[in-house]
């Protein structure tokens, strides 16, 4: 660490040297100094915390942060980039974790780059929010690394870890640009292609849709900046991503079972059924299974097979008893067979409180291979 | 959905009809149908079963029996309390809620179902108006919309054999949360004999499944500008309620299964007639 911030730090001096008039010289003399502060911060910070050397650089502006990311591009040893690319890959975690943990549930405690974002919930705007300019800057730092940051294992792991945190939090106005420059760098990445996928797959849903719907326009600006096409647009686009995922990795369980959950979504259910079929003869998880068998009762009951949705549902409630989704699919079936009495006693129990967390399915949205703290830990356990 | 001489049906049997179990998906046995009739005055009272004439799947039926305000609602309340309904707006609905409590009448039993990102029953079918006014008064959930999952709910609680079936589901948007799908739930909403009814506060883009199922059920959407004024409309749903006909008719010469169209009119009458346009039995 030491050596490249020797290297760096010469660098700084080279430049340095290149001054002329004194008003160019304070200029300088400020930005040489800010440089210092940037690139210390970028040695001397723990990975996970808030400590001062992720204060001393979490409020500048996007101008300033700009400035001392060009000038390590600008004065790197072009023989020999390994001590700028290190800087510019410790940058990029940094940049990171200062986002990380300066967001709470209302939002960034960080001046705000612009007032960009749409602030929604249960379908609706609340208002207008602002973006961190630190996933920006985290994304400009790989950018810059030498010969080509695709080849950087490290980079393929910042963008699989903050892509599947910031899907995590529901932030899409940072996931759109985020992925898409992922997907650049790393266009065959199973699991970028699965959070990819999740997001689309997302927006196909009723929250997503109605709630672009509802604005001004029909939402076109919106739907246009943030990406959002139509229902049967977003879902081809979840389905084609899901199956190249699955070109990558076709053990990918959550793959198959968001693959079929899709083509279910667009009455495709013998194929979503037999996708589903596949995945469930597999070993899963608790979780993927209760949701390969909570969306195999779906297609089978479209499919008017009531008994194997029956059996299908049955099974995810056994996983999850205190999921109301498979009990009420259940109620329903029971309902349409002429059981009203079961189907009643299928609904929810009078008086008992029903907790969300309880029911996988109110969290589908969300990506489910890796936890978000799992990932949190292996992302702030890499070396430097 | 309200059309001359349209109808409705219902499948199943008023106690005093025939059926006591209530396997109607195998074996209907009768078939009952619930009918607002008016003009440009209102509700048309004073109709005798003789007035009815009723074709299942174009087969004429013979009506059996008539009954009005005799029969006993068994009504669900389906409140939405998800994030778009807080504060005062709770408290509006909570208001509202007593007042439908206070406008049961004996014999009447109500039910109370609430619903964000999860549905919630908090009261199944009662005539005890305290208990339906403490339900009112719990703590409720918040989150997404569950729409879909709230309106199924409310419509299998309210299914009864020996009353009326109404579910009434107040919501100010478009669901965000369900897990059940909206044409499955509409399936079953075909083999049902409840009878929903919307109320929608907002004037944002109609929620097609809303429409569809108070259609189908013979209920219809009532849009009000504020949650403010649900009291008034619910008030004015159940008096529509009960100025509606219960006709019945023992199926005769049609199958067993499938979708049956119906056709109601009245004779001799320039009457509105809005009723289910159909129902479902068997496989």
């Amino acid at each position: 660490m030491e050596r490249a911030l020797a290297a760096v730090l010469r660098i700084t001096a080279l430049s340095g040297a290149a001054v002329g008039v004194p008003a160019r010289q304070d200029r300088n003399t400020r930005a040489d100094k800010m440089f210092e502060v940037w690139l210390s911060a970028v040695e001397h910070h723990t990975p996970g915390r808030l400590d001062e050397a992720a204060a001393s650089i979490a409020t500048w502006s996007r101008r300033d942060l700009t400035a001392a990311l060009d000038r390590v591009k600008r004065d790197r040893l072009e023989t020999d980039p390994n001590p700028a690319n290190r800087i510019l890959i410790r940058a990029a975690f940094l940049h990171a974790d200062i986002a990380v943990l300066h967001r709470t549930a209302r939002g960034y405690t960080l001046p705000s780059d612009d007032a960009s974002t749409l602030v929604a919930k249960d379908g609706r705007q609340l208002g207008r929010g602002g973006r961190t300019v630190h996933w920006d800057m985290g994304r400009k730092a790989l950018d810059a690394v030498l010969p080509d940051p695709a080849r950087e294992d490290r980079v393929r792991l910042w963008y699989q870890t903050t892509a599947a945190i910031l899907q995590y939090w529901d932030e899409f106005a940072e996931l759109e640009p985020h992925l898409a420059r992922a997907r650049q760098l790393f266009p065959r990445d199973a699991a970028l292609l699965v959070v990819a996928g999740t997001m689309h797959e997302y927006y196909a849903e009723s929250v997503f849709q109605n709630f672009m719907a509802d604005l001004p326009g029909g939402g076109g600006q919106a739907r246009r900046s943030l990406g959002v096409g139509s229902t049967s647009d977003e879902l081809t686009q979840a389905e084609s991503l899901f199956r190249r995922a699955l070109e990558t990795d076709p053990d990918r369980s959550e793959a198959r079972i968001r693959l079929a959950h899709v083509l279910g979504r667009e009455a495709r259910h013998a194929e979503a059924a037999a996708e589903l079929r596949q995945v469930l003869s597999t070993p899963l998880s608790p979780l993927l299974k209760h949701y390969g068998l909570l969306f195999l009762g779906r297609e089978e009951q479209a499919l008017g097979r009531p008994i194997s949705a029956r059996e299908a549902f049955e099974g995810a409630a056994a996983l999850y008893p205190d999921a109301q989704s498979p009990r009420l699919a259940l109620s329903e079936l029971a309902h349409d067979a002429g059981d009203r009495v079961r189907a009643r006693e299928l609904l929810p129990a009078p008086g008992a409180a029903t907790k969300e967390d309880s029911d996988p399915w109110r969290r589908f949205h969300r990506m489910h291979e890796q936890s978000v703290d799992e990932l949190m830990a292996a992302f702030r356990r890499i070396p430097s | 959905m309200t059309r001359n001489n349209l109808l409705v049906p219902c499948v199943t049997c008023l106690t005093s009809v025939v059926v006591s179990a209530q396997t109607f998906t195998s074996r209907v046995e009768s078939v009952r149908v619930d009918v607002l009739v008016s003009d440009e005055r209102g509700p048309v009272l004073g109709l005798q079963a003789s007035d009815f004439e009723i074709d299942d799947a174009g087969v004429p039926q013979q009506v059996d029996l008539i009954a009005f305000e005799q029969v006993p609602l068994s009504v669900v309340l389906a409140l939405d309390t998800s994030d778009s309904v807080a504060g005062e707006a709770l408290e509006r609905l909570r208001d509202a809620g007593r007042m439908a409590v206070e406008a049961l009448k004996a014999g009447d039993q109500a039910g109370l179902v609430t619903f964000a990102t999860t549905v919630s029953v908090r009261a199944p079918l009662t005539a005890d108006a305290a208990r339906l006014r403490l339900a009112l008064a719990q703590p409720v959930e918040t989150g997404n919309t569950a729409l879909v999952d709230a309106t199924y709910t409310a419509l299998a609680l309210a299914a009864s054999d020996t009353a009326r079936p109404l579910a009434v589901v107040f919501s100010d948007g478009a669901d965000t949360a369900s897990f059940l799908v909206p044409d499955a739930v509409l399936a079953t909403a075909r083999r049902s004999d409840t009878v929903v009814y919307a109320v929608r506060t907002n004037q944002r883009s109609p929620v097609r499944f809303l429409d569809d199922i108070t259609a189908l059920t013979g209920g219809r959407v009532l849009t009000i500008d504020s949650s403010g004024k649900l009291g008034t409309a619910l008030l004015a749903i159940f008096d529509e309620f009960r100025h509606r006909y219960v006709i019945s008719y023992r199926p005769r010469g049609v199958s067993r299964d499938g979708w049956h169209p119906l056709r109601v009119r009245v004779k001799n009458r320039r009457v509105t007639i809005r009723a289910r346009p159909g129902y479902q039995a068997g496989s």
